[in-house]
């Protein structure tokens, strides 16, 4: 493969911490230390233009995350300055400017943190409208925006506490779709088709939360929650992923695509490739028990032969990019 | 001393001081007042000045300081506005001095000048006193015209300069002799500013806000310059410099933040450390005369002595680098720069890291990079791949090996052999009606065993043709050495497999079934190795015209063959009766000879191969194919998933990927082909929903509500009107996406013919061919967009693009929506609008 460099001047006043493209690969958002979040969008010709930059929070601005367009342009940043925000690109019609009079606004502030929020993810579209906030005591909570026309109601649904203090969440995404029969979960006697979906479903959405604790002796640093929407809570995978002690800086699910199996990737001092596959069990879990799971280690890369702090996988999930204080990206293909 | 200690007092605490040599610490709270000796770190009471007594307004202290010339004199700030004075020399059992009433509410803050035994206090009735400890006098007045004064403090610099910052967010300096006015004031911020403090060294004075934010100044004769501004989190409580650090400060906050944290002004966005400990907010902090130790207390009463070693550092758990690959295969990379190269070596991280914490907390700066696959060549790029594979498959409306044909050349022309393989394996497997013959057999020939041999046992299920065989002739090694789920590599390079030797082996020969046992052998044969050029004519297959006649003599002595299930019949309707034939002539003259061959030489069950290859490719990554190949196959598919292997959860999960992916690529019109082929009725329904959109009045921007160009509340016809002759369209109206101008077809496309402008000649013309135009229909003030309809404004002889609705935007205007720049609409005109 061949790349060409291109640098954006991105004059944040501070480091940045995190960049996130959308959906389709044509925007990208920049938050920093600064406290500012940058929107940036390509044009034809692929230049990247500052499209929009803004103070967002009153702490350093830790990730920023892109929700899927259905729900129209909005972003989520969270921060040292414990919170989490939801912002959506309106147009002001009254200012028909260069700019399209295109403005972010706030939609929301989520304050229920004590501590800093170390990162935010949406949920997988199939799940519905849902933000998920890791802090770093350790709290994962979700929230669900209950009517998607209206991003400035997003209710607290649920909390899980690790006990260490997170740097990192991720979601498997994968593309079945049962969140409807939820509704009338109820009577589900009446609707032999959606048992089945219940019983056949392929993954159980998972969640991965990293730990950046350096205290080996704490115990492993990646820890798997299940989340059963019919019961709308989370619950630990039995056995969760060994021997990774250190600390974990990022931490990423591969898109599954239809795979049998999820793929994850772990930024700690070194890459590591984890395979989760749920062990097919067919059998009907009402009772909101965990499922089995077998995780395996497939790969580990020392080459950056230091602390490495980034992994991002391509769409397809079949290359990886790391980053590491080497200074190098390096892109692994399985 | 190392390590932090903390001793818990009764009561929250609001103040503390510390003594001229800081081996002393006094602590005033509203019902405490202890004066403990610092020892190594640890805390021993010395005094309880306060008492019991619960009722004297006097003892409800809000501040405390301490004399910096004589050691043995103190003072405390009531919420009464008493300021009293206290002498540690006193023999008597109370050591109060003096009691000030001057303030009528509650005193904010009092201060000793550095050598002068002047006491400096402020309060909330909005003045200041200064009194001296030598006259019995209540002191000076200074009446500052501003709201509450919140912090006053002597300058360190000169001896007759004062600070005091109001509740309005005033700055103002005082010299102690005018009494009248202060000698300069500034607004330094928009809100309350709680706090200040003079910087040991410079001519600088620090302000905390409730703002949050952090302000230092430059004290110049005319006018404070503001020289750094630090955004903290929260409203700012108190400010302290940190001492021989002359950029740093420590800061507490009023809500939400119990840390103590410190800042530096060279990089004044993330604190340096974090003090933790306290659980309420820290109501007072004291550095000691090390930049290493702070105490602290707060309202949780406890009086905290921090260590900066035991401090967290937020700045190392950021991470100063990002990551991301986006669907194009572009890499976004940010990073901290002038990282000091680190050398490869295998030194544990914690070492080095350690060493260059300091320097790295001021390398602050971060590029960011965009790493662009190159397009060409295109190897390497499984992006790229994905797109033209995309483009180029074709998917339905040709026979199944015109397709397949066609999308293994494509895979060829890309240089993708293996799919390109997978295709035509799939071509050859079900163009031969070798497979079609299959399928009634597969039905048939259980009834058959029944027939002749009774000891078969039927369970009611159909055993899948090579179980049975395997049953029945396990004295055949050979049969038994048969991988039942054949690998493809295998049987390619597998060079054994040859016609004898698989089928006939020393078995003896039926010279009546010689030939049709052949034909079958020669297709399992081209079927293990695919000899492309063996090319299989379906006439090869077609029986002599006798075989049907004997069928219905069978048909009457056996229950008749059912038909397949549902929909297996019309594709293969005129070969259906032809495969059973066979089985029927030779079971007639030979039936225990034939029972066992046609056992025993199992048709090669195809559709275990298909899937295993579709879940290896969709293992890899590479879910297009299977897909691509589950859609090609359209009804046949049934085949493959009549068999548990290929669940229909995880056709689905394919499937849904693909459409995700194709909506990535912007490749609506083959998202749609997608969903309009798919058999599974959930991503069947995909474009059935939100495919409505509401037109609003371009004027008031209400929802239309009769017709599409005339607003019934504010009657103004304006967004419906054709720019070539000024009339109401009434009927289609076509606009550009970009500027929204447009007008009836006729007018629009003729004037398309020679111009490229906007005939609005608002020179957008680079922007119609790229948004395309859109088409309405105004007699309806909403309309549904019946799914998948493609292609009218192309006949039309104008761009056109496709709609994708957003689930978002259906709910908007439709005016409001091509005004949503920032939205990414793409439009599909439907059929049924003209």
């Amino acid at each position: 493969m061949t790349f060409e460099a291109y640098t954006i001047n991105a004059q944040h006043k501070d480091l940045i911490h995190d960049v996130a493209y959308n959906y389709y690969g044509d925007r990208l958002a920049t938050c920093s230390s600064d406290q500012f979040v940058k929107v940036w969008d390509q044009d034809e010709h692929g230049n990247w233009n500052l499209s929009a930059a803004w103070k967002a929070h009153s702490g350093s601005v830790w990730k920023v995350t892109w929700a899927h367009p259905e729900y129209g342009q909005v972003i989520a940043t969270c921060s040292f300055d414990r919170t989490a925000s939801i912002w959506e690109e309106i147009i002001d019609t009254n200012i028909l400017k260069e700019s399209g009079g295109r403005q972010w606004v706030r939609r929301a502030n989520l304050v229920d943190s004590r501590t800093s929020v170390t990162d935010v993810k949406f949920t997988p579209k199939t799940i519905g409208l849902f933000l998920t906030t890791c802090a770093s005591d350790g709290i994962l909570r979700i929230y669900e925006a209950p009517d998607i026309m209206n991003l400035s109601l997003w209710t607290h649904q649920h909390e899980v506490s690790s006990k260490l203090s997170c740097s990192c969440l991720t979601w498997t995404s994968s593309f079945n779709r049962y969140i409807q029969f939820l509704l009338s979960f109820k009577q589900w006697y009446l609707f032999k088709k959606l048992i089945k979906y219940i019983i056949y479903r392929l993954h159980v959405p998972l969640v991965a939360i990293g730990s950046d604790d350096n205290n080996p002796s704490a115990g492993p640093k990646v820890l798997i929650y299940e989340y059963s929407e019919v019961f709308r809570k989370f619950s630990k995978v039995a056995d969760t992923v060994p021997y990774c002690f250190d600390a974990v800086h990022d931490i990423t699910f591969a898109t599954t695509h239809g795979r049998s199996y999820h793929l994850l990737a772990i930024a700690t001092k070194n890459v590591r490739i984890i395979k989760v596959k749920p062990i097919q069990e067919n059998v009907v879990n009402l009772q909101g028990g965990t499922n089995k799971f077998e995780i395996t280690t497939l790969a580990t890369f020392e080459d950056h032969y230091c602390t490495v702090w980034r992994v991002s996988w391509n769409v397809l999930g079949t290359v990886l990019a790391s980053s590491g204080d080497d200074g190098c990206v390096r892109l692994w293909k399985c | 001393m190392s390590t932090s200690t903390f001793i818990k007092i009764d009561g929250p605490l609001m103040s503390l001081e510390l003594n001229k040599e800081k081996n002393k610490v006094a602590v005033a709270g509203r019902r405490a007042f202890k004066i403990f000796s610092i020892d190594d770190g640890t805390f021993i009471e010395d005094i309880d000045l306060r008492g019991t007594d619960t009722v004297n307004l006097n003892y409800s202290f809000t501040d405390v300081t301490w004399n910096l010339k004589e050691e043995n004199i103190l003072a405390t700030a009531s919420t009464n506005g008493a300021v009293i004075t206290w002498n540690l020399n006193k023999n008597h059992h109370s050591k109060q001095d003096r009691v000030f009433l001057d303030h009528k509410r509650t005193v904010n803050r009092i201060g000793f000048h550095s050598f002068e035994p002047w006491l400096i206090s402020c309060s909330q009735d909005s003045t200041i006193r200064c009194f001296d400890l030598r006259t019995r006098e209540s002191g000076r007045i200074f009446k500052s015209n501003t709201e509450s004064i919140r912090d006053v403090k002597f300058s360190p610099h000169s001896m007759n300069t004062f600070a005091a910052v109001s509740e309005n967010g005033a700055l103002q300096l005082w010299d102690i002799r005018k009494q009248d006015k202060f000698f300069l004031q500034y607004a330094a911020h928009a809100e309350p500013i709680f706090s200040c403090d003079w910087h040991p060294d410079c001519q600088w004075i620090a302000t905390g806000s409730r703002d949050k934010s952090i302000k230092v100044w430059e004290v110049t004769p005319t006018k404070p310059v503001l020289k750094y501004v630090v955004n903290t989190i929260a409203s700012v409580g108190r400010v302290k410099w940190r001492p021989m650090r002359k950029y740093q400060l420590a800061s507490t906050a009023l809500v939400v933040d119990w840390n103590v944290n410190i800042w530096d002004l060279k990089r004044p966005y993330i604190p340096f450390a974090c003090f933790t400990g306290h659980k309420d907010i820290v109501s007072d902090i004291a550095w000691r005369s090390d930049p290493k130790t702070i105490l602290s207390t707060s309202r949780d009463s406890l009086l905290i002595y921090h260590v900066i070693s035991d401090a967290m550092r937020p700045a190392n758990n950021a991470n100063p680098q990002a990551v991301f690959v986006n669907c194009k295969g572009d890499i976004a990379y940010s990073h901290r720069l002038n990282i000091s190269t680190v050398t490869k070596s295998k030194i544990p991280n914690l070492l080095r890291r350690s060493t260059q914490l300091k320097a790295e907390f001021n390398q602050n700066t971060s590029q960011l990079n965009i790493f662009s696959l190159n397009k060409y060549p295109i190897a390497e790029n499984s992006n790229d791949y994905f797109i033209q594979f995309a483009m180029q498959y074709i998917l339905s409306g040709k026979s199944i090996i015109e397709i397949c044909e066609h999308n293994s050349s494509i895979a060829k022309g890309l240089g993708r052999y293996n799919i390109s393989f997978v295709w035509d394996v799939i071509k050859q497997i079900f163009s031969t009606n070798f497979f079609e013959c299959e399928e009634p057999v597969q039905n048939e020939e259980p009834e058959i065993i029944i027939a002749d041999r009774e000891e078969t046992d039927d369970d009611g299920e159909i055993p899948t043709e090579l179980a049975v065989a395997l049953e029945i002739d396990d004295e055949l090694p050979e049969l038994l050495s048969y991988d039942p789920k054949p690998q493809m590599d295998e049987l390619i390079t597998d060079p054994c497999i040859t016609i004898g030797d698989f089928l006939f082996g020393d078995q003896e020969m039926d010279p009546l079934s010689l030939d049709y046992d052949n034909c079958e052998n020669l297709c399992l044969g081209m079927n293990g190795v695919f000899i492309d050029k063996f090319d299989l004519d379906e006439n090869d297959w077609n029986l002599p015209s006798e075989a049907f006649a004997l069928r219905h003599e069978i048909k009457e002595s056996s229950p008749p063959p059912e038909l397949l299930p549902n929909s297996l019949g019309p594709f293969y309707p005129e070969k259906t009766p032809v495969p059973p034939v066979k089985f029927i002539k030779s079971g007639k003259e030979q039936i225990p000879l034939h029972v066992k061959w046609s056992q025993r030489l199992p048709r090669w069950n195809s559709s275990e191969l298909i899937v295993e290859t579709l879940e290896h490719h969709a293992n890899d990554g590479d879910f297009q194919t299977a897909v691509c190949v589950l859609l090609v196959l359209g009804e046949r598919r049934r085949y493959l998933t009549k068999s548990p292997l290929l669940d229909e959860v995880i056709q689905e999960q394919w499937l849904l990927s693909y459409i995700d992916m194709l909506n990535r690529y912007k490749l609506w019109n083959i998202a749609t082909e997608v969903i309009q082929l798919s058999w599974i009725s959930n991503v069947n329904q995909l474009n059935q929903h939100s495919t409505t959109i509401r037109s609003s009045c371009g004027k008031c921007r209400r929802t239309l509500v009769r017709s599409g160009w005339l607003c019934d509340r504010c009657h103004s016809t304006s967004a419906s009107i054709c720019c070539i002759c000024h009339n109401v369209v009434k009927g289609l109206f076509i606009w550009c996406q970009g500027c929204t101008h447009g007008g009836h077809l006729i007018h629009i496309q003729s004037w398309l013919r020679n111009n490229r402008l906007c005939p609005a000649g608002c020179s957008r013309s680079g922007r119609t061919t790229q948004c395309g135009w859109f088409g309405r229909w105004m007699r309806q003030s909403s309309f549904t967009y019946p799914s998948g309809q493609l292609l009218v404004m192309e006949a039309c002889g104008i761009p056109t693009c496709w709609l994708h609705v957003e689930m978002k935007l259906c709910c908007l205007g439709l005016l409001t929506v091509f005004l949503r720049g920032s939205a990414r609409i793409y439009f599909q005109s439907s059929a049924s609008f003209l």
